[in-house]
């Protein structure tokens, strides 16, 4: 097997971060992802946060971790998602890897 | 071959931090540009890796070449620009000393497209440096 290089990638989901807010405590971030098929966004965000270790809770359209201190939370069409982050736990420069870590998941997972 | 390497103190027992690595898919977390590891097989000694740079795909297959939990983890990559990371655990107290060393080749082709060796060891060593940075951010509250 040989290295493969792709110009494009087709697997991947349009996720455009359109809202931050970063506070010492607090940090915020909605996201407005493009697919052409629905996405299964609990699946998705619990095998996510798995990989992060973190223990998480799905109640129907939402998820929580850290204790409740961490919620991802999304309004679903068939063809756009708007997903809503909210994490009060953690050090700041946790939180923002973990935000970065979420939505690189949203991005490729399949 | 060339060589990074690049350790940090974690506030984490060692066997908690090796488990960062046996998971092959955890590596998304927190490798800079790694998009995606599919194919894994069953026993995780082997997947396939996609790395994502300002959209250009690059694929290839990894190895793993030993696991001796909680010590050291060690993988290569088979394809493409070969390469051999090494993620070493040691307690220190409560703590864990993480280290990683990547060797990898160099070849001419790529070498002049970035123009100096030099310049490929710094970014080399800033992907290290960020990768055991993350282990440690993630691992600590």
């Amino acid at each position: 097997m040989s290295i493969r290089i792709r110009i494009i990638d087709l697997r991947r989901t349009f996720i455009a971060r359109v809202y931050s807010r970063d506070t010492d405590r607090r940090l915020r971030q909605v996201w407005f992802a493009i697919h052409r098929r629905e996405r299964d966004w609990a699946v998705v965000f619990c095998n996510a946060l798995d990989l992060l270790m973190e223990t998480s809770k799905v109640d129907r359209q939402r998820i929580s971790f850290a204790d409740g201190a961490g919620q991802i939370a999304w309004q679903r069409t068939a063809f756009w998602t708007i997903i809503l982050l909210d994490m009060s736990a953690f050090s700041e420069k946790k939180r923002h890897l973990l935000a970065a870590a979420l939505l690189k998941s949203a991005r490729y997972s399949d | 071959m060339p060589k990074v390497t690049e350790s940090a103190l974690v506030a984490a027992p060692a066997e908690k931090v090796f488990q960062m690595f046996v998971e092959p898919q955890r590596a998304v977390m927190f490798v800079p540009g790694l998009s995606r590891i599919n194919n894994i097989s069953p026993d995780k000694r082997s997947w396939d890796y996609e790395f994502n740079w300002l959209g250009l795909v690059i694929s290839g297959h990894s190895e793993c070449t030993a696991s001796e939990a909680p010590k050291k983890y060690q993988f290569k990559t088979l394809t493409g620009n070969k390469s051999t990371w090494t993620y070493r655990c040691e307690p220190d107290g409560a703590n864990t000393k993480l280290s990683l060393e990547v060797e990898y080749e160099v070849p001419q082709q790529q070498l002049a497209r970035f123009a100096s060796e030099t310049v490929l060891q710094k970014m080399n060593q800033n992907t290290a440096r960020e990768i055991v940075s993350h282990i440690k951010t993630l691992l600590e509250p």
